[in-house]
């Protein structure tokens, strides 16, 4: 190896570092916005702040008085960085640095991994950066989901038990447990991927000699940790079940690769529920379709493989040609009627396997190639950087949004309940009230006050916010004879905040209209926007609290 | 003949559904613009529509009498999102609540939830235009096409280079 690329290996972390910034600029100049434009990012800045108030599982100031369950946590990884660092590092903040670190770290780790495997130099950087800057976690980001850029697990549970077989030393059997268990934690996806990348390679490395002890110091902590894992992950009930009616293919639809998506954009993308697009690129699936024809390296057979498994998983239930085309039944099609398989919504994630595999099996192709020329290495590189950014669109789905809605909720004191009256959102597709819910959720960093909105998971009809609002404004539009000024105290709301704006104009009118004559003159917002009442001693005792709103639901619904 | 043949077909498959007792029936009165009301459950990201119709051709209304009755047949949950919707209408309707304007779809939304035996319809306000989150349209099908074939023939010319 010469000294060029013994300096690229060297400078791999910083060059991984800076590729990320590029990838998501100008985010490491704005740390406290937005680079998404999806409702579930506020969904993960409302975590940080829900965590404060989790008590025995139960989200104490989500759907007060009820609480919320913890339910299903998309990422325990996650979950665990914003319980210690929730109070250390502001939430916006919290979240850049997990995007930066996440992709940083996911290029960096894929780059040893190659390495392990016998690509070196800019190869690896290369394959490190197919890896690291792959379509779904540019989808990741612009959805939001900013845990699927830590991804480099994946590549961790390769290169570990690549070393596990060359040095049969425990501490790499550890590292490979660990990594296995990082997939798990950071996504049940990853966990599925890994899992599956571990099984494969164990059949593959296993040893002439002294295979049972060689397996057994993988297998008994994997089975140890994995039962545990499934125990607490289907001992909860899905907080999503209510969200969804038909079988199980409906609604993956959308959450699955296709015949389009897989290289081209979705022209509908982000503009209908998720952004799925392009999943997949030219260089991971013309590695699949010429690795039997090439057969370089020992070990060209367990990655194509893996590959060809994971990219048949991520067509989920059909094979379409978009994604609300009928298709050609697909692997999941035979697992329909398993409720296992029902928290898989998304079964494109499982297409992190050929990222993982492809980008690999073009390390090969790209490390035979520069024994002979090493202008190869180079022209990898810029290849690979074009497809990442230009080809993958990087400045088009670049976004930058302020979290923080309005001063008004900096101004909300009081430890009572908040209570936020706004329209139900006429479309068709559910974008809107998960994304109304979601940043209304998100705001409780800056007050802090319990709310009636149930901010855990993507339902949004089954909450007490959801109940009242009904009620309130069935009242304002036809009956008006409820009390509210004396009701609310009553259930604990000591602020209705109005996003009156958002009504149509013929009901804005009515509203505030009824609202200012039976509460008053409301409080309102510098551009007049938001109003807000507010009042005194709300009812605490949680007994009480819990059977005023039964009596209501009773008399009202 | 061929058109004759054809409305025969589609008026075969347009009848009413008479299979099966309704979870839900709705009675929307309103006589002028009865084929231009549809009505739907919503439920998270889908919409049902009901089976409307007014007559005794359909099992679940008894006579013509001018009250479009949609019924839905499958079971409903304790608390449904009801919209009732109308691609166009030219004057105002259901006591001035939907008014003719530039919205092509106006509509009204009820929250029907179910305590005990008892039903209860309570109507909800809507916003007034929808959200679009819109990051990309295009899909650059031609670039990437072409991408496509130029990456296949270089990893094909390396490997072809160096077997």
């Amino acid at each position: 190896m010469g000294l060029v690329e013994q300096q690229v290996e060297r400078w791999t972390p910083l060059i991984s570092l800076l590729c990320a910034i590029m990838w998501t600029w100008p985010l490491v100049l704005q740390m406290d916005m937005n680079p998404s434009r999806h409702f579930d990012a506020y969904g993960l800045l409302w975590l940080t702040e829900g965590i404060q108030h989790l008590k025995h599982g139960i989200f104490e100031h989500s759907n007060f008085p009820h609480g919320q369950n913890i339910g299903h946590i998309d990422s325990w990884i996650y979950f665990g960085l914003a319980w210690m660092c929730g109070e250390l590092i502001p939430p916006p903040m919290l979240l850049s640095l997990l995007i930066l670190l996440g992709i940083s770290s996911s290029i960096w780790m894929m780059s040893i991994c190659a390495q392990s495997w016998g690509v070196r130099g800019l190869n690896a950087l290369s394959v490190g950066l197919l890896f690291g800057l792959n379509g779904l976690v540019l989808n990741a980001i612009l959805e939001g989901a900013y845990y699927f850029t830590v991804l480099a697990w994946l590549p961790g549970l390769a290169w570990a038990i690549r070393r596990y077989s060359q040095y049969k030393q425990t501490l790499h059997a550890f590292w490979t447990v660990m990594m296995w268990l990082g997939c798990l934690l950071t996504s049940a996806y990853l966990g599925i991927v890994g899992s599956l990348v571990l099984l494969l390679l164990i059949i593959h490395l296993l040893p002439r000699h002294n295979k049972v002890p060689w397996l057994l110091s993988i297998v008994i902590p994997i089975v140890v940790l994995g039962a545990a894992y499934s125990i607490i992950f289907f001992g909860n009930t899905t907080h999503r079940a209510h969200d969804f009616i038909g079988i199980a293919e409906d609604w993956t639809s959308m959450g699955s690769s296709n015949l389009w998506n897989i290289l081209l954009w979705n022209t509908n993308l982000d503009t209908d529920a998720h952004s799925l697009g392009p999943v997949s690129n030219v260089f991971l699936i013309v590695m699949l379709c010429i690795a039997p024809l090439t057969r370089i390296g020992q070990h060209w057979s367990v990655w194509w493989a893996i590959g060809v498994i994971s990219l048949m998983l991520s067509f989920g239930y059909q094979i379409s040609a978009t994604e609300i085309d009928q298709g050609i039944p697909w692997l999941f099609w035979m697992f329909q009627d398993w409720s296992i398989v029902n928290f898989i919504h998304f079964p494109v994630r499982l297409h992190w396997g050929l990222d993982l595999a492809g980008a690999l099996l073009l390390g090969q192709l790209l490390q035979r190639g520069t024994q002979n020329n090493p202008k190869i290495a180079v022209w990898g590189f810029g290849l690979i950087l074009f497809q990442c950014t230009v080809i993958q669109g990087v400045w088009v789905r670049q976004s930058s949004t302020p979290y923080h809605t309005s001063e008004i909720y900096k101004d909300l004191t009081g430890s009572g309940a908040l209570l936020e009256l706004h329209p139900i959102f006429s479309s068709r597709s559910d974008i809107e009230p998960l994304l109304i819910k979601n940043v209304l959720c998100s705001q409780q960093i800056y007050h802090h006050k319990p709310l009636l909105k149930g901010c855990m998971g993507t339902t949004t009809s089954d909450s007490n916010d959801w109940k009242i609002r009904t009620i309130l404004m069935s009242d304002i539009l036809d009956s008006q004879s409820i009390s509210w000024g004396q009701l609310f105290p009553s259930l604990g709301v000591d602020t209705l905040l109005v996003h009156i704006d958002w009504f149509q104009t013929s009901d804005a009118i009515k509203i505030e209209s009824y609202l200012t004559q039976t509460l008053g003159q409301p409080n309102t917002s510098a551009d007049g926007s938001i109003l807000y009442w507010t009042f005194v001693d709300p009812e605490k005792d949680h007994e009480l609290l819990l059977q005023n709103y039964t009596a209501l639901y009773n008399q009202h619904l | 003949m061929i058109t004759t043949l054809l409305l025969f077909v589609l008026n075969a498959y347009s009848q009413p559904e008479t299979i099966g007792e309704p979870t839900l029936l709705i009675r929307v009165l309103q006589p002028e613009q009865l084929q231009n009301i549809e009505v739907q459950i919503k439920r998270g990201q889908q919409v049902v529509p009901l089976t409307c119709g007014d007559g005794q051709e359909y099992s679940w209304d008894a006579v013509e009498d001018g009250v479009l009755t949609c019924a839905y047949f499958n079971p409903i949950n304790i608390v449904e999102h009801i919209r009732i919707t109308s691609k166009s209408i030219s004057t105002p309707i259901f006591d001035g609540a939907i008014q003719p304007g530039t919205d092509t779809r106006p509509e009204l939304s009820y929250n029907i939830s179910k305590q005990g035996s008892r039903w209860t319809a309570n109507r909800v306000a809507l916003h007034q235009t929808n959200v679009s989150i819109g990051a990309m349209t295009n899909s650059w099908e031609w670039l990437i096409g072409f991408w496509c074939l130029f990456i296949a023939n270089i990893l094909g010319w390396v490997w072809w280079n160096n077997k």
